[in-house]
């Protein structure tokens, strides 16, 4: 469901015009929440985020506002989303709701994002990455508005992650703005659609997707070259690739690398060498820009460039003379890497010409822990893993054509999920201990490591256990809390929370196309992730090869949710659970006790009430009941069957049946009948009767 | 190693055999010291001897003629026999008890007709009513069998095939492979 997060400060635009509304009155609506309708076909494509469309949408009361209808692959930023409403800066464009809807255009439920209608044009288009304003302008325009913002958010522990002239907006014609709004950064992951220019060198190797959360220093860095942007009148880095950009960010320096022979005079020149800095611990922080604010001028230190060794080691053809520079290479060709490492040649160059011990023990060590795991299939590209990380401590995570920062591999493997593709590199990185390398080597302060240690450590466990709940799945929940469930069977519906997926689920079975069993590995590991006290008790009965076990612990999840957070009926997969009924019931040996199951079942099912179905078939005292009588029933019938085999031989001899018995009959009452004549002749014969 | 149990398990399987031999030896010297001890009596009472020897011959033959073990067919004609002897034993013991009065009344037709007429009475009791309890037995045989038919017919329809005990089970109580589960 929607939820509505107000921003109530900004002023409300007017209404569209007479003509244009009833336009709009004539074209399909999509009801967001009680007041808000998007018009789907309505686009408004200069608010488009990369992938992400943006769509009108008018509020009951006529004020203008846009819709960023979310892409599946591309995770949005939910709980940024709360941090960002909660920030109230005129500079920002205010968002207004978010939540999720059904969208028509692709027939499946999307997260939206609803904005106030505040943006205007974008500054920067184009591939412009040259503006030449003056100091005195980028001071009042840019500078000021978005180091309020920055405050904001440190405030409320965000980052924005997509500062860039491209992002901000001013309405007007004139050239030169008189305020500035930043525009959306919670539609796409953190960074995504941030180009690589506005990215630390660090971030600068990685997929865009595989970024991470942005910190507060990512954007003061992407602040930084923003200014230099507006304020430098030629881009030194024209024409260079995403590649080469780096490079040569790696090889100068990020300051020398943006500005180029620009020569920036004045106080500004500080602030862009304090926040250009590409030391993330020497790059200033937001108080230091405050006391720059403040006129308090604080002298940078110089970026230290990374040593080039006096000899190259060639790899791959090229000639390399700097350690970050080959271990970003080494992705590119891992059997070149073994080459290297076979001749003894990188371990030559590391004490002859680098003379880096420390990274000669780190290059030794990743040897031996990648030779722990065989040199067998996959050798190259785990050895050119670990040594990318061993040469470049700040390198990212590098496999088989992966790169990611340790936060970013949860969007990374959720997108390949999404996407279909092969998804087998990232369970390499967990089973072959390549992330748990990636991560002991690490040293940055803006890396939570002690939770990534942990978090890798619990997806290696998951990925060895592999049954239902664990397995490459339940890291994707782990690695990516902001993912929705990814299972097949709700592939229509975008689900964030157990609750979304009983009622997704109640959806399917109403459209008649209830599954054969609800859950499966993806919404398995997404309820255990969420809310463990639904389903992890299940999990076995889940996990079991018997159907009637997967049934019923299909059926006790689902109503542990709908109990657990007191939801309506739901018959629809009331009805779907009765159709699989006979399985459970037939696991009751007393065909008594299934008819009187089925008839309470069906009564509940009829109220859609799965926590009682479940109770009802849950019952291990009926079930012991029904054995005990079971049990009771086979003696029975194997003491009849014996009687019966007795007789059979008996009888088989008419003739001889009975005859012994007979006899013992007839000698009874012989004897009877002779002690009673012997008494009455002797009485009589002592009497002197007169017969004798 | 083997021999050994086996040495030991000899003095234990000979205990109850030496009983059984011991009983029956003492079985056997039983029947020697009646049957000496019935001639002595005989001879002691001679007259009631000779009239019982007579009139309880047909008895004396059934007892042959009887192969069951029971000898039911015996005690039948026996105790019949018996009754149709005793009026004349009484007469014997109490009219002149002598082996001349004995023979006297052996050579009566009628009271050999009356002994034997007795002991016919005890044959027509033995195949009479042998023959009709058995065949009481036969049917009730005949019904307890349709019974227990229809009570297995019901425990089977109750819970089912696994019930008879013809079906590899699982853990559960189910059959391994469940031919024809729905029934």
């Amino acid at each position: 469901m929607a939820e509505e997060t107000g921003q109530k400060q900004v002023q409300a635009q007017p209404a569209p015009e007479k003509t244009e509304s009833k336009k709009l009155e004539r074209m399909s609506v999509i009801k967001f929440s009680h007041d808000i309708d998007i018009y789907p076909d309505s686009r408004i494509p200069e608010y488009d985020v990369g992938e992400v469309k943006a769509y009108r949408a008018i509020s009951r009361d006529k004020v203008n506002y846009f819709a960023l209808v979310c892409e599946r692959h591309l995770v949005p930023r939910i709980r940024g989303a709360t941090a960002y409403a909660g920030v109230n800066n005129p500079f920002l464009v205010p968002l207004v709701a978010s939540g999720v809807i059904y969208w028509p255009p692709v027939n499946q439920q999307r997260f939206v994002l609803i904005y106030k209608d505040v943006l205007g044009k974008r500054l920067l288009r184009g591939n412009e990455q040259a503006l030449d304003w003056r100091q005195d302008d980028v001071m009042n325009i840019v500078v000021k508005p978005i180091i309020t913002a920055l405050l904001d958010f440190r405030n409320r522990d965000f980052a924005h992650g997509a500062i860039r002239p491209a992002n901000m907006f001013a309405s007007g014609h004139t050239p030169k703005p008189e305020k500035i709004v930043l525009g959306d950064c919670l539609s796409v992951p953190s960074s995504y659609d941030q180009p690589l220019l506005y990215q630390t060198i660090e971030r600068g190797m990685v997929a865009p997707l595989a970024r991470g959360e942005a910190t507060l220093t990512d954007d003061l860095y992407a602040f930084g070259v923003s200014l230099a942007v507006f304020m430098r009148s030629n881009d030194p880095l024209e024409g260079m690739s995403d590649d080469e950009v780096v490079r040569a960010k790696i090889e100068h320096g990020s300051y020398a690398a943006i500005t180029g022979k620009e020569r920036f005079k004045g106080s500004i020149l500080g602030l862009l060498r304090g926040v250009l800095h590409d030391d993330p611990t020497q790059r200033w922080t937001l108080e230091e820009v405050m006391v720059w604010m403040d006129g308090r001028r604080l002298s940078p230190k110089q970026s230290i460039k990374e040593e080039k060794a006096p000899r190259p080691i060639l790899f791959s053809g090229k000639k390399y003379f700097q350690m970050s520079l080959l271990a970003m290479s080494f992705d590119s060709n891992p059997p070149d890497v073994v080459r290297l490492i076979e001749s003894d040649e990188l371990q030559q160059w590391l004490i002859r010409s680098v003379e880096d011990d420390v990274a000669l023990e780190r290059v030794e060590m990743a040897i031996k822990t990648t030779r722990e795991k065989g040199t067998g299939p996959g050798y190259e590209d785990r050895l050119a893993a670990n040594l990318s990380v061993a040469l470049d401590t700040k390198a990212p995570l590098c496999y088989k054509g992966l790169r990611m920062t340790g936060d970013g591999t949860g969007k990374m493997m959720a997108e390949a999920i999404i996407q279909k593709r092969d998804i087998q590199p990232f369970v390499d990185l967990f089973a072959q201990n390549i992330a748990f390398n990636w991560i002991t080597v690490q040293e940055s302060q803006h890396i939570d490591i002690g939770s990534l240690i942990s978090r890798f450590d619990a997806c290696r466990n998951f990925i060895r256990h592999g049954k239902i709940g664990y397995g490459i799945e339940r890291c994707v929940y782990i690695l990516c809390p902001e993912v929705h469930c990814l299972s097949e069977k709700l592939s229509e519906y975008f689900v964030n929370t157990p609750e979304d997926m009983i009622n997704a689920f109640e959806d399917i079975c109403k459209k008649g196309r209830a599954p054969v069993l609800f859950l499966d590995r993806h919404s398995a590991a997404f309820l255990s992730m969420k809310d463990a006290k639904v389903i992890d008790s299940y999990l076995f009965d889940l996990a079991s090869h018997e159907e009637y076990k997967k049934i019923l612990g299909n059926l006790k999840c689902l109503a542990a949710i709908q109990k657990r957070s007191s939801m309506p009926a739901f018959p629809g997969i009331a009805q779907a659970f009765m159709g699989m009924m006979d399985v459970i019931c037939l696991r009751y040996h007393d065909r008594d006790v299934r008819e009187k199951l089925q008839k309470s079942v069906a009564r509940y099912a009829a109220e859609g009430d799965l926590a009682k179905m479940a109770g009802i078939l849950n019952n291990v005292e009926l079930l012991a009941r029904d054995m005990g009588g079971f049990k009771e029933a086979m003696r029975e019938f194997s003491t009849l069957k014996k009687e019966y085999n007795e007789l059979e031989t008996r009888l088989a001899d008419s003739t001889s049946f009975g005859r012994s018995t007979g006899r013992e009959i007839a000698a009874v009452v012989s004897s009877i009948i002779a002690a009673i004549i012997i008494l009455t002749t002797s009485f009589m014969f002592f009497t002197q009767s007169p017969t004798f | 190693m083997a021999s050994k149990p086996k040495a030991k398990s000899t003095p234990a399987k000979s205990a109850p055999a030496v009983a059984g031999k011991k009983k029956k030896s003492a079985a056997k010297g039983g029947l020697p010291v009646f049957m000496v001890g019935s001639i002595v009596m005989a001879a002691v009472f001679l007259p009631s001897s000779v009239l019982l020897t007579i009139g309880m011959m047909p008895t004396i033959a059934v007892l042959f003629a009887d192969p069951s073990h029971a000898k039911t067919k015996v005690v039948t004609v026996g105790a019949l026999n018996l009754a149709g002897c005793v009026p004349f034993l009484l007469e014997l013991w109490t009219q002149g008890y002598s082996l001349d009065k004995s023979f006297t009344i052996v050579s009566d037709p009628k009271a050999i007709i009356v002994m034997y007429a007795a002991a016919a009475i005890g044959y027509i009791f033995d195949w009479s009513l042998s023959a009709i309890v058995a065949s009481v037995l036969y049917q009730r045989g005949i019904v307890r069998q349709e019974l227990i038919r229809k009570r297995q017919e019901e425990l089977a329809l109750r819970w089912g095939p696994e019930v008879t005990g013809q079906l590899p089970l699982d853990h559960y109580g189910f059959a391994v492979e469940q031919p024809g589960k729905d029934h």
